[in-house]
C-alpha cells in the first residue's frame, strides 16, 4: 500500500475514558499527581476508569466503504470519534487523509440556540471553506436538507430528522474525502435515507472513503466493501461484510453463558478469513448449496443455538399445551438460518391434558416489527379434528416455501379447541420461534417478501420503435 | 501529551489564535451581538439605547440628587455622570467578559464533544462581542459630550491604544475562567462577587486623590485601576495617557494572556471527561 493510497489508519488503538465523581477532580488529576511525584509521595488516582476500546489496528484504502458493526456500548462511537478528532486516544495513533466530515450520533455539533443558517455558516467554516465556498455551496445544502423556513430556527425547534437533515447535507456539501455516519440516518424518513444513500453511492464513486456505523445488517451488506466487528472494544474479524455480519448476529443471538466461546471462536477465525478482505464480489453462503432440478435448492442451512426469540409471550393454557416449536428440514434437520427458495417445516407439538373436540392448530409469521406476513391453519371450522383424547399428542407441522428476504421473522402457535359449546384457543405463543433468512448473493429482492421476481431491462431505442 | 495546536514557548501563541481562525471569531463574536436582541423588536437599538439611558440615571441621581462633582473645577450636574460613565464602561466590559467566561465552555458542550472546534477562539469571540459595546457606549458618551463638557477633546484618538493594553488581560481572564470554569462550578458565584469588588475599589466611583494617603497607591494593585484612568484621561480630561505606566501594564497583561493561553490549552484535554 503505497503512502498516500490509504484513507485511515489506525494503529494499536485504545481509549481509556476516565470517570470523575465530580468536575474538580479531574483538575486535581492534572495536578496532584505531578506534585506528589515531585515530592515521592505516592500519587491516587482520582477517577474510576473504563476501557472502551482495547488495541485496534486497521487500515482503511481511498474509496473503500467500511461498516462497523457490534453491540451495543461495543465502543463503535468511540472509535469514530477518535478518527473524527473530537475524543483523544488513551494509546496509539490515528492518522486520516484528507478532509473529514462526520455525523456523529445524536448532531454534528450544532449549536442548539443557533439558527440552522448560522449554523450551517459555523460548520462550512469549521470544515475550512472559504467565505465563497460557503456562499456557492449554500444553495445545494438547502436544496438538500428540504427543511424550508426552519431554517431560520434556532435548531433546538427541530425534529430530529430535521436535524439529521441539515447536518447529512452540510456534510456532503464540503466534499470530504472522508464521510464518516455513525447511525444517523436512522433517523430519517425513508424517502430521505434513500437520497442519502443514493448521495453516498455518488460520494463513493468520486473515491471518497465512507466509514459507518450501522445496526442494520442489509445496509451494510449493501452498501460496503467491507466490515468490522467490535466487541466490547476488541476488533473481533473483519472481512467481507457477510462474513462479518453472520458473525455479529451469531454474537447478538447468543446466550450470554456463550458468549466467551464465541467470541473466541470468532477471532480464532480472523486469520483464514482474512483472505477474504477485500472488495472482490462475496464468496458463495455455504459450500452445500447444490441444485435439485427443480429450482427448489435443499438445504444449506444451518442452527445457531442463540437464536431463540426474547419476546416469546405464551397466554395462559386450558387443557392442553404447545411445546417444541421449531423448523427443520425436509430431512428432518433442525435449522434456523434459511435459504431463501428452499422449503422448510415448521413444526410443533401439542399435549393434552383433558379431552378436547374440534380441535385445529395455526401459525403465522411475522415479521421484527410485528406485521403478519402469512399465515395457516390446519383446517376450517367444521373439518376440525372431532376429538383429541386427554393425555394424546398432536404433531403438527406445516411445510412452508421460504419466499422471505433477508432477515429475521418470527412464529406464532396456537391450538383451538372445545370442551363444550365454545371454541376456543386452548393454547398460544407469541413468538415462539424464530429464524433468520440469509442475503444470498445474486437475489435482488428487496423488503420483505422474494416472490422471486425476475427482472428484466433493456435500452429501448426511439428511432427503432 | 500536550494537545496544543499552538506553540506555547511562543509568548504570541494567544494571538495566533485569533488571526488563525479570524472567521469563525467574527462570525461568533457577531452572532453573539446580534443573538443577544433576538426577537426583541428594536434589535440593536438596545445597544445604543441602554447605555443612554444609563447615563440619563446617572446624571439625575449623582448630579441633580447627590450633587456629586468629581472635582471642584465645575458645577455641571453632568460632569460627575459622564466621569462615571467613561469609568463604568471599562469595568463593564471586564465583568461582563468574566461573568461569561465561567460558563463559556460548559454553555458549548456540543463544540467540546461533537466537533473539532478551537475553542481557545470563544475567548476572543467573547472579547470580541465586549469590545463592540464598548464602542457603542464609547460612542455614545463622544456623542454627548460636546454639549455638556463644552468641547471634544483630541485625545480620544488615544483611547484605542488603551484599550488595546487592556485585552491581553481580558483575554487572559477569560481562558483562565473558561477553563477553571468547566471544573470548579462554584466559581461563577465567586467571579460575580470578585468583578463588584474590583469595581468598587477602582477610581470609577471616586477620584483617586480622595483616598486617604496612606492607602491611595493600593488601588494601583487593582488591574482595572490604570485602564480606568487613562480612559478617563483621554476622553474626559483631554490628558494623554500615563505613557510609563501603560507601557508597564501591557507588558504584563501580554505575560498574563501568555500564561493563561497557556494554561488553557494544557488543560483543555479534560473538558470532554467533565462536560
Ligand atoms: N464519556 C464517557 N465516559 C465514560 N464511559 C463512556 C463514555 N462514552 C462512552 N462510554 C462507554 O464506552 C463504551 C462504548 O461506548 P460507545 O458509545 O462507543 O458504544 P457504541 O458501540 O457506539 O454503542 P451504540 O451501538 O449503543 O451506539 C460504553 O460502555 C459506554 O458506556
Ligand atoms: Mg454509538
Amino acid at each position: 500500500m503505497s503512502s498516500d493510497d490509504f484513507s485511515i489508519r489506525v494503529e494499536g488503538l485504545s481509549k481509556r475514558y476516565e470517570i470523575y465523581a465530580r468536575p474538580v477532580d479531574r483538575l486535581k488529576q492534572m495536578i496532584l499527581p505531578r506534585v506528589q511525584r515531585g515530592l515521592h509521595w505516592p500519587a491516587r488516582a482520582w477517577f474510576s476508569e473504563f476501557w472502551a476500546l482495547h488495541d485496534v489496528s486497521f487500515n482503511v484504502r481511498k474509496g473503500e466503504t467500511v461498516g462497523i458493526v457490534g453491540r451495543n456500548g461495543s465502543g463503535k462511537s468511540t472509535l469514530l470519534q477518535m478518527i473524527c478528532g473530537t475524543l483523544t486516544p488513551t494509546l496509539g495513533t490515528v492518522a486520516v487523509n484528507g478532509r473529514v466530515a462526520a455525523l456523529l450520533e445524536l448532531g454534528a455539533g450544532f449549536n442548539p440556540e443557533f439558527t440552522g443558517r448560522e449554523n450551517v455558516r459555523l460548520s462550512g467554516l469549521l470544515y475550512g471553506l472559504s467565505e465563497q465556498e460557503l456562499k456557492a455551496r449554500f444553495d445545494a445544502i438547502l436544496d438538500f436538507a428540504e427543511i424550508g423556513e426552519f431554517i431560520d430556527q434556532p435548531v433546538k425547534t427541530y425534529s430530529s430528522g430535521m436535524y439529521v437533515r441539515l447536518a447529512f447535507a452540510v456534510a456532503i456539501n464540503v466534499s470530504p474525502d472522508v464521510l464518516v455516519l455513525d447511525e444517523a440516518l436512522s433517523v430519517g424518513d425513508e424517502a430521505f435515507q434513500r437520497k442519502c444513500f443514493a448521495r453516498i453511492d455518488q460520494i463513493r464513486a468520486s473515491g471518497a472513503t465512507v466509514l459507518f456505523v450501522s445496526h442494520a445488517a442489509g445496509t451494510v451488506i449493501e452498501l460496503c466493501n467491507r466490515a468490522l466487528l467490535l466487541d466490547r472494544g476488541e476488533l473481533l474479524t473483519e472481512g467481507s461484510p457477510k462474513h462479518v455480519v453472520s458473525r455479529y448476529q451469531k454474537l447478538l443471538y447468543s446466550p450470554v453463558d456463550k458468549h466467551e466461546s464465541i467470541r473466541e471462536h470468532i477471532k480464532a477465525g480472523k486469520e483464514t478469513d482474512a483472505l477474504e478482505a477485500g472488495t472482490g464480489p462475496p464468496a458463495p453462503i455455504a459450500a452445500g448449496a447444490a441444485d435439485n432440478g427443480s429450482g427448489k435448492r435443499w438445504d444449506a442451512s444451518s442452527f445457531e443455538e442463540g437464536l431463540i426469540p426474547k419476546s416469546t409471550f405464551r397466554y395462559d393454557s386450558s387443557g392442553a399445551s404447545i411445546f417444541d416449536p421449531h423448523i427443520e428440514t425436509l430431512d428432518g434437520r433442525r435449522v434456523n438460518i434459511l435459504q431463501p427458495q428452499c422449503e422448510y417445516v415448521y413444526a410443533y407439538r401439542v399435549r393434552f391434558e383433558w379431552t378436547a373436540s374440534n380441535v385445529r392448530c395455526g401459525m403465522l409469521i411475522r415479521t421484527v416489527t410485528g406485521l403478519e406476513l402469512a399465515g395457516c391453519i390446519t383446517s376450517w371450522r367444521g373439518e376440525s379434528l372431532p376429538d383429541v383424547e386427554a393425555g394424546s399428542e398432536l404433531e403438527v407441522r406445516f411445510l412452508f416455501p421460504c419466499l422471505f428476504a433477508s432477515g429475521a421473522y418470527f412464529l406464532n402457535a396456537g391450538v383451538q379447541g372445545s370442551f363444550g359449546e365454545e371454541n376456543v384457543y386452548l393454547d398460544r405463543w407469541i413468538d415462539g420461534a424464530m429464524f433468520k433468512v440469509i442475503h444470498e448473493p445474486g437475489r435482488l429482492a428487496t423488503t420483505t417478501m422474494d416472490l422471486d421476481i425476475k427482472p428484466a431491462i433493456r435500452v429501448v431505442n426511439r428511432e427503432a420503435a | 501529551m500536550t494537545t496544543s495546536a499552538y506553540s506555547l514557548i511562543d509568548p504570541l501563541s494567544p494571538y495566533q489564535a485569533l488571526t488563525r481562525h479570524f472567521a469563525l471569531v467574527v462570525q461568533m463574536a457577531k452572532r453573539d451581538v446580534t443573538g443577544r436582541y433576538r426577537g426583541s423588536f428594536a434589535g440593536l437599538f438596545w445597544s445604543f439605547f441602554n447605555p443612554l439611558l444609563m447615563l440619563v440615571v446617572y446624571t439625575f441621581v449623582f448630579g441633580v440628587i447627590f450633587r456629586s462633582r468629581w472635582n471642584e473645577q465645575t458645577t455641571s450636574p453632568f460632569q460627575y455622570a459622564m466621569v462615571l460613565f467613561a469609568g463604568l464602561n471599562i469595568s463593564s466590559f471586564f465583568s461582563e467578559c468574566a461573568n461569561r467566561a465561567t460558563t463559556l465552555i460548559i454553555e458549548n458542550t456540543s463544540f467540546v464533544k461533537r466537533v473539532v472546534f478551537p475553542l481557545e477562539t470563544l475567548t476572543w469571540s467573547t472579547v470580541g462581542s465586549g469590545v463592540f459595546h464598548l464602542c457603542v457606549s464609547t460612542i455614545v458618551l463622544l456623542v454627548i459630550s460636546p454639549f455638556f463638557m463644552g468641547q471634544l477633546p483630541w485625545t480620544v484618538i488615544f483611547f484605542p491604544i488603551v484599550v488595546a493594553c487592556f485585552l491581553p488581560f481580558v483575554a487572559g481572564i477569560v481562558w483562565l475562567l473558561a477553563s477553571l470554569g468547566v471544573y470548579l462550578r462554584d466559581l461563577r458565584q465567586v467571579t460575580g462577587i470578585v468583578t463588584m469588588t474590583l469595581m468598587f475599589l477602582a477610581p470609577i466611583l471616586y477620584p483617586r486623590t480622595l483616598i486617604p494617603i496612606p492607602y491611595r497607591e493600593w488601588l494601583y494593585l487593582n488591574p482595572l485601576t490604570i485602564i480606568v484612568e487613562a480612559s478617563q484621561n483621554v476622553l474626559i480630561w483631554g490628558q494623554p495617557p500615563a505613557w510609563g505606566q501603560l507601557g508597564v501594564y501591557v507588558l504584563a497583561s501580554g505575560l498574563f494572556a501568555w500564561l493563561a493561553f497557556a494554561w488553557f490549552e494544557q488543560t483543555r484535554k479534560g473538558f470532554a471527561d467533565v462536560v
